[in-house]
């Protein structure tokens, strides 16, 4: 397969429309380096949103806590760091991805938010805990890669699909109040996640709820518990069981 | 396997129930980076849908005007997609996603130009050459006129004529493309589709658009207006019966939706066919 060498102005192009279009420069420098379009700023304008619009996007639908709790740090007692676009754009500005797949834009997400000291500590275990949701359900469905369009002229990707379905199953509103009593005082939260139905279930276990999965998962030795009342402890594994947390056979789900 | 008729996409929010289904449907067209290394329920849905219809592969991600190396996994993930499913033609866009090292996951204009028109139409070729097929390239909107660095500007007419002669390559004829390009750049629709190089027509795309902020945007996401009812009418009496597929990928709603979309598509079809044949038979005095 051979490709022919491009003609000295489809380089030029290219080396100036991907600047433009990253937003690293504007209409004018683009017009100073190519000449004017026919068409008004506006327009061109619009490719270069279009393009933030995608990234944010397609980061969105694969990372939604992490874009719900930027949009909303209040929400989990946090001050506002940054926007999620202005996140978006730094990312991508730092890990531009090549390949076609929408679903690989964001796999150095967790690495990226881990490096950034200014933003609070856990999003990238969330954003990994995102990625790890997103393979598991691209394998639930059979597919390798479920890429997506997310813009306007370009849609037939089916992440837009997938993320849909992410964003159902994924309890927003619930880690967000559970991360908000978080912020009122210390507490833990679980976010069990259960293959292959893709379930996940956000709980704020009490104190016996916690000693009855230390005890499930062989974690926790009965004798280390004895000051917890019997009964007590007996109900907690009860309504884990019927969370489907901790099924029969005494594993953790 | 020959397509004809008119087909609809196949889309996850309709995997359930079309396999299934007891209306008239005449092939399916699919984007072929979904289904590339696909296995489990994906596998056994495109199983089931290729038992009884003929498919189509309408690719979104080669890039084919870019200017960074073709993407030759994913070429070959087509490829052994296209064997498998008994699929005799690629198409593809006249348009580019990556450069640089950064896919933009969107279909980007080039500037109407000959020199990238030759990029495109050399890059088609190596397309077609490694895929060891047919290749249809579909004209894109484009919302605003790349600049060209001073080199003459072509019509689009003129730039997809000379793409596709070069490339050796066939149109995927999209009347709702022409149909917004037109009226965002005001140019009359039908002028438009009459300087395309119809003769090279091997498939037909309709879909519906949304308007934004004083322009039209080819978003797939809404039913086919009438004006672009009638272009598609007069873009089948100069292309002939060709395989017309009816695209809606967002805001998916109900198969029953789209296949009256389809339904209306068929019938247009048919009536232009009989006037073809009418028009064909000898006149009796």
């Amino acid at each position: 397969m051979s490709e022919p060498d491009p003609h000295a102005s489809v380089v030029a192009f290219f080396d100036r429309v991907v600047p433009f279009l990253s937003g690293q420069t504007t209409c004018e420098e683009l017009a100073a380096q190519l000449g004017p379009s026919r068409s008004p700023p506006r327009r061109l304008l619009f490719y270069q949103r279009l393009m933030a619009a995608n990234v944010r996007r397609i980061l969105r639908a694969v990372f939604p806590v992490v874009a719900d709790i930027i949009a909303h740090p209040e929400r989990v007692g946090l001050a506002t760091v940054t926007s999620w676009e202005r996140l978006s754009s730094d990312f991508i500005a730092a890990h531009p991805t090549a390949h076609w797949s929408p679903n690989a834009l964001g796999a150095a997400f967790p690495e990226y938010l881990e490096a950034r000291v200014d933003l609070p500590r856990g999003l990238a275990d969330l954003a990994t805990w995102c990625l790890q949701l997103l393979a598991a359900r691209t394998a639930e469905a059979g597919v390798g890669h479920l890429a997506a369009g997310v813009s306007a002229a370009h849609h037939r990707f089916d992440v837009a699909r997938l993320t849909a379905s992410l964003a159902e199953a994924t309890p927003g509103a619930a880690l967000r109040e559970d991360l908000a009593a978080a912020a009122r005082g210390p507490a833990i939260v679980l976010v069990a996640y259960r293959l292959p139905s893709g379930d996940v279930r956000v709980l704020r276990p009490d104190p016996f709820e916690v000693a009855a999965l230390g005890l499930a998962s062989g974690e926790v030795d009965r004798d280390a518990l004895g000051a917890l009342q019997v009964d007590r402890l007996a109900d907690a594994r009860g309504r884990l069981i019927a969370l489907g947390l901790i099924i029969d056979a005494g594993e953790c789900g | 396997m020959v397509l004809s008729g008119v087909g609809i996409g196949l889309r996850q929010e309709h995997w359930s129930v079309l396999p299934t289904v007891e209306r008239q449907l005449d092939w399916l067209e699919l984007v072929p980076e979904n289904f590339v290394a696909c296995g489990g329920k994906a596998r056994r849905v495109l199983g089931a849908c290729h038992e009884r219809w003929p498919l189509g592969v309408h690719g979104v991600g080669l890039s084919p005007g870019g200017p960074d190396p073709l993407d030759s996994e994913l070429l070959s993930g087509l490829g052994r997609l296209c064997d498998q499913l008994g699929v005799d033609t690629m198409t593809e866009h006249a348009s580019w996603s990556r450069a640089h090292g950064r896919h933009f996951h969107d279909l980007l204009p080039l500037p109407l130009t000959e020199p990238a028109a030759l990029h495109l139409a050399g890059r088609a070729r190596a397309i077609r050459q490694a895929l060891g097929r047919p290749l249809l390239l579909e004209n894109i909107t484009w919302y605003a006129a790349m600049p060209t660095g001073g080199e003459p500007v072509m019509t689009e007419g003129d730039w997809l004529t000379l793409v596709l002669s070069e490339a050796d390559a066939g149109l995927l004829l999209d009347v709702n493309n022409v149909y917004v390009n037109a009226l965002n750049h005001g140019l009359c629709p039908e002028a438009v589709l009459a300087s395309l190089p119809l003769e090279r027509t091997g498939r037909i795309h309709l879909a519906g658009h949304v308007e934004r902020d004083g322009m039209l945007v080819d978003n797939h996401g809404a039913p086919v207006i009438e004006p672009v009812w009638k272009l598609f009418q007069s873009a089948l009496r100069r292309t002939g019966p060709v395989p017309v597929l009816v695209e809606w990928d967002l805001e998916i709603p109900a198969l029953d939706r789209v296949l009256d979309e389809a339904d209306q598509a068929r019938a247009i079809l048919l009536d232009v066919a009989n006037e073809r044949a009418r028009a064909a038979s000898p006149k009796v005095s």
